[in-house]
């Protein structure tokens, strides 16, 4: 890393499946201003963003990333896209997003969401102090209700809709677990292996970033079939290396129990998995790092 | 050309106007706002004047008072008294600058006066035009008018029911041939160069229209009256007009207003204006209000951002580079606006008299919206309809000094707030934060709507109320927006005693109580079913009461059992008192023994 924090290079991953144009545009939009702020401060000199695309088929035209440079161009320095041509899932597209290439801090940010003007400049801040290796953005306007500390920001893991990791530390922990986590919980698990190597995971609650969530009206949040999937498969695996059958135990007991068709295909992919030996291996020094509680890996604060 | 002969003058085939001077009439309001004009003296020439009564008063005023008129049967009435008279037919408007400048024969015009003349000519521009041009021979001075208000609320009251009655004089002269309306009559003296100096308009609560009194739609008690005249006061200030007696001065600018009435329609520009009311106190709640407007998914919108503020020095600079800090787009099409004084309610006033839109919403700084916010706005309206979604409610709390955070969510989302708009249950109570409705524009023009200033809370419940009174109102059914309150810190929720937002809440009842109630269809139905609900009530509560009495009464038994077996009991106390003596006593200690053997031998005796 530079020591001069005005040569360090920021790099904005976002991995897209089947996203409309119109929200890139609104996503780069705000990027572009929030990236301007940060650059301003000194703190960066160049904040690229760079797109990769999982969908069956381009979601966005080649010129588009040209277009939308050319149209904001006052805090980004390059827009770029990667169609992938197949779906490697959010951990693998940054994965590959992020391979070969060489900077200083990297963004991993959702397509759906559009980031405060000072949320970049927020996030370096607080990834300032040498232990901190990863920062999470405070998600507007439905905070999550994972519990950090006031103070310190320290928490339990980071959401990947917004984080901020050091190159050298996802380089260290070799990105995101892939292989076992393909949508759900490879954030927390990357969080986790972060710590377990000693650093440090904070909120920075003044780096605010909209992200596009709706709630229906009798507080059921609608979710899709494939995010049942991954998350009933991430909650299996997860409890695997981190050593806690008896989660393991009690989410399949809870599977069985329940009707829903999408859970039991999950689970089915797990006992697979298992009998090919293909699940995460235990993770030294799990039971200091992990945190499950009531369902959920931290303890909320509502 | 008028001609206003004087009731006496029998041999007229035209109508009898009998306006003799009063300073409570049209002729009076002309004279005082003369008066406050407080013109130098000289001339005044009074066009279609009639046998012209307020000559007299002009006069004492030191004015030099010139009649113009048609009529030689009126001018000569004039001649007779001593009062200057000339004739002169107005219809012909290329001669009249030059005959008006003619004579006034180089004397100082102080004032012409147009009383009742303008809505007898046929074309109203043309004439005014020609009026114009005269007084700017004359030297530029004011004109007086003295116009009959079409849309007295008599006149609307009535033409409702299909009646069009016209009188031989009064608001609908059968002699006239034009009608005006305030706005009219504004629109018509900006075109022609006109600009208004002062009013002195004449009211009257009842008109000459006023006829037949018991009618439904005049008679003071019936619902259907007082709803027209709420109404119709609700639309502007003319509903008791009689005349506009008003004062104008000529001016250079000419404006072409539309031809339409609705000149003051806004033109909708765009969808939906967004009304963002903040103190600048909070930056961070204020950024992070404007990033989720930033991130809406329909762009198409406009921000007045209205800084209420005492110390704009400071502040206006620090959300001005707030704001700038946003990307080009959306900065763009934010307003910053500064607002002095006044309660919460003044910025958002201040606000709806800059809408260029068709809709208008409001967001308050510590308020946040979904990305779909905008859009259910705009999806759902047009018809004139009020769009109403439906706001999540969140607790938070400021943060205590050591801890780096901007406020504390302290709880989950709470869904409190009914899908579907229900009028009857907003006469009680609100149900709709003012981030979750926008209001048309059109509806705002036409009945000149603002937020009381006068409330201390609850301006938004208070206005939509009166707005619901009055539009229809469609849901959205969706949840687009988090209400948050207060627990601690400083926000209305938390400023404000509980006790004064329940006063509040009664003196808007009682308000609203004072005026006739008109609900939309359905309501019925809903006071239908809530006389049901009150009736079981009624019931229950009838039939707690009677399980309380018979339970009184029975306590009241047992209470009367309990004294009898007080009474019991206190006998069998005396028996076993007198028991325990006579066994003690030395008598029976003595003879006991020989009792016993006695009774003994004498059941004995009884079995033998």
């Amino acid at each position: 890393m530079p020591s001069d924090d005005s040569q360090r290079v920021l790099r904005v991953q976002t991995v897209l499946y089947r996203d409309e144009l119109k929200q890139l545009w609104r996503l780069v939009r705000g990027l572009d201003a929030a990236a301007r702020k940060v650059i301003d401060a000194g703190l960066v000199g160049r904040v690229e963003w760079v797109l990769g695309d999982s969908s069956p088929s381009p979601a966005i035209n080649a010129k588009d990333p040209q277009l939308m440079l050319a149209a904001t161009s006052t805090g980004l320095s390059d827009v770029t896209y990667e169609f992938f041509g197949a779906n490697l899932g959010s951990s693998g597209g940054q994965n590959r997003l992020a391979e070969g290439h060489s900077c200083d801090l990297l963004l991993v940010l959702n397509p759906d969401t559009y980031p405060s003007p000072t949320a970049l400049l927020e996030l370096v801040k607080a990834l300032d102090p040498p232990h901190v290796g990863i920062v999470e953005a405070r998600q507007l306007p439905l905070e999550h209700p994972r519990e950090y500390d006031l103070v310190t920001g320290e928490t339990s893991w980071a959401s990947g809709f917004c984080m901020l990791v050091r190159q050298k530390v996802f380089d260290e922990l070799g990105g995101f677990d892939d292989e076992h986590f393909l949508l759900h919980c490879d954030d927390v698990d990357f969080s986790w292996r972060a710590r377990a190597a000693g650093y440090g995971v904070v909120v920075a609650p003044y780096a605010a970033v909209f992200h596009d969530k709706r709630p229906s009206p009798n507080d059921a949040w609608p979710t899709p079939d494939h995010e049942v999937y991954h998350s009933t498969l991430g909650r299996l695996m997860l409890a695997k290396r981190w050593g806690r059958p008896d989660i393991v135990e009690e989410t399949i007991t809870l599977v069985e129990a329940d009707s829903s068709e999408v859970r039991h295909a999950a689970l089915d992919e797990f006992r697979a998995r298992s009998s090919a030996g293909r699940v995460p291996s235990l993770q030294s020094d799990s039971g200091k790092i992990a945190q499950f509680v009531d369902g959920e890996y931290a303890r909320h604060r509502f | 050309m008028v001609s206003m002969p004087d009731i006496a003058s029998e041999q007229s085939t035209g109508p009898h106007y009998d306006f003799s001077f009063a300073w409570n009439s049209p002729y009076g309001h002309v004279v005082e706002l003369l008066k406050r004009l407080d013109l130098e003296r000289g001339a005044i020439l009074d066009l279609g004047c009639g046998v012209s009564p307020i000559a007299g008063p002009l006069s004492e005023l030191g004015y030099d008072y010139v009649g113009v008129d048609i009529d030689r049967e009126a001018l000569e009435r004039l001649s007779q008294h001593g009062i200057e008279g000339h004739e002169l037919d107005l219809g012909q408007t290329d001669e009249l600058a030059g005959r008006l400048l003619e004579l006034a024969g180089g004397r100082r015009v102080a004032a012409v006066l147009l009383l009742d003349v303008i809505e007898h000519m046929p074309e109203t521009r043309p004439f005014l035009a020609a009026v114009r041009e005269a007084l700017e021979l004359l030297g530029r001075p004011p004109l007086l008018v003295s116009v009959p208000n079409v849309t007295h609320a008599d006149v609307a009251a009535k033409l409702i029911f299909g009646k069009w009655d016209y009188t031989p004089t009064g608001l609908l002269d059968r002699t006239h041939l034009q009608f005006f309306s305030g706005e009219r009559l504004d629109a018509e003296a900006r075109a022609c160069g006109l600009l208004e100096l002062g009013a002195h308009d004449f009211k009257l609560r009842d008109s000459d229209q006023h006829f037949p009194s018991d009618h439904p739609a005049l008679s003071a008690p019936s619902p259907i009256a007082q709803t027209i005249r709420v109404w119709r006061d609700a639309a502007d200030p003319h509903g008791e007009t009689i005349q506009f007696i008003r004062a104008f001065a000529p001016c250079d600018v000419q404006e072409q207003p539309s031809e339409t009435s609705s000149t003051n329609v806004a033109t909708g520009q765009r969808p939906l204006t967004v009304v963002v009311r903040t103190q600048g106190k909070r930056p961070t709640n204020l950024r992070e209000a404007l990033t989720c407007l930033a991130a809406q998914t329909f762009d198409d919108f406009d921000v007045l951002l209205m800084v209420h503020s005492s110390d704009p020095e400071v502040v206006l600079p620090l959300v001005t580079t707030l704001v700038e800090d946003f990307d080009q787009t959306f900065a763009s099409r934010v307003e910053i606006v500064h607002v002095a004084g006044g309660r919460r309610a003044r910025p958002l006033n201040e606000a709806l008299a800059r809408l260029h839109s068709d809709y208008v919403a409001f967001l308050d700084d510590d308020d946040m919206v979904m990305a779909n916010w905008v859009e259910s706005f705009v999806d759902a309206g047009g018809d004139g309809a009020i769009v109403r979604s439906v706001a999540a409610v969140r607790h938070v709390s400021a943060p205590l000094e050591s801890q780096r955070v901007p406020f504390v969510v302290q709880s989950s989302l709470e869904f409190r707030y009914d899908l579907d708009f229900d009028l009857v249950h907003h006469l009680w109570g609100n149900e709709t934060p003012i981030c979750t409705f926008a209001v048309p524009s059109h509806l705002i023009e036409v009945f000149d709507l603002r937020f009381d200033e006068g409330l201390p809370v609850l301006e938004d419940w208070e206005f939509l109320v009166r707005c619901a009174l009055l539009a229809p109102v469609r849901d959205t059914r969706k949840v687009t927006s988090i209400y948050q309150m207060w627990l601690a810190g400083e926000s209305s929720a938390s400023l404000h005693e509980v006790e004064l937002w329940q006063a509040t809440q009664r003196v808007l009842q009682d308000r609203t109580n004072q005026r006739p109630l008109v609900l939309p269809a359905g309501a019925s139905d809903r006071l239908v079913e809530m006389c049901e609900q009150l009736a079981e009530v009624d019931k229950v509560r009838g039939d707690v009461l009677r399980a309380r009495e018979e339970t009184q009464l029975q306590a009241e038994k047992v209470g009367e059992l309990v004294d009898e077996l007080d009474v019991v009991w206190k006998e069998l106390e005396k028996v076993r008192r007198d028991y325990t003596v006579t066994i003690n006593s030395r008598r029976w200690r003595v003879l006991g023994p020989l009792a016993r053997a006695a009774s003994i031998v004498h059941r004995l005796r009884h079995f033998l």
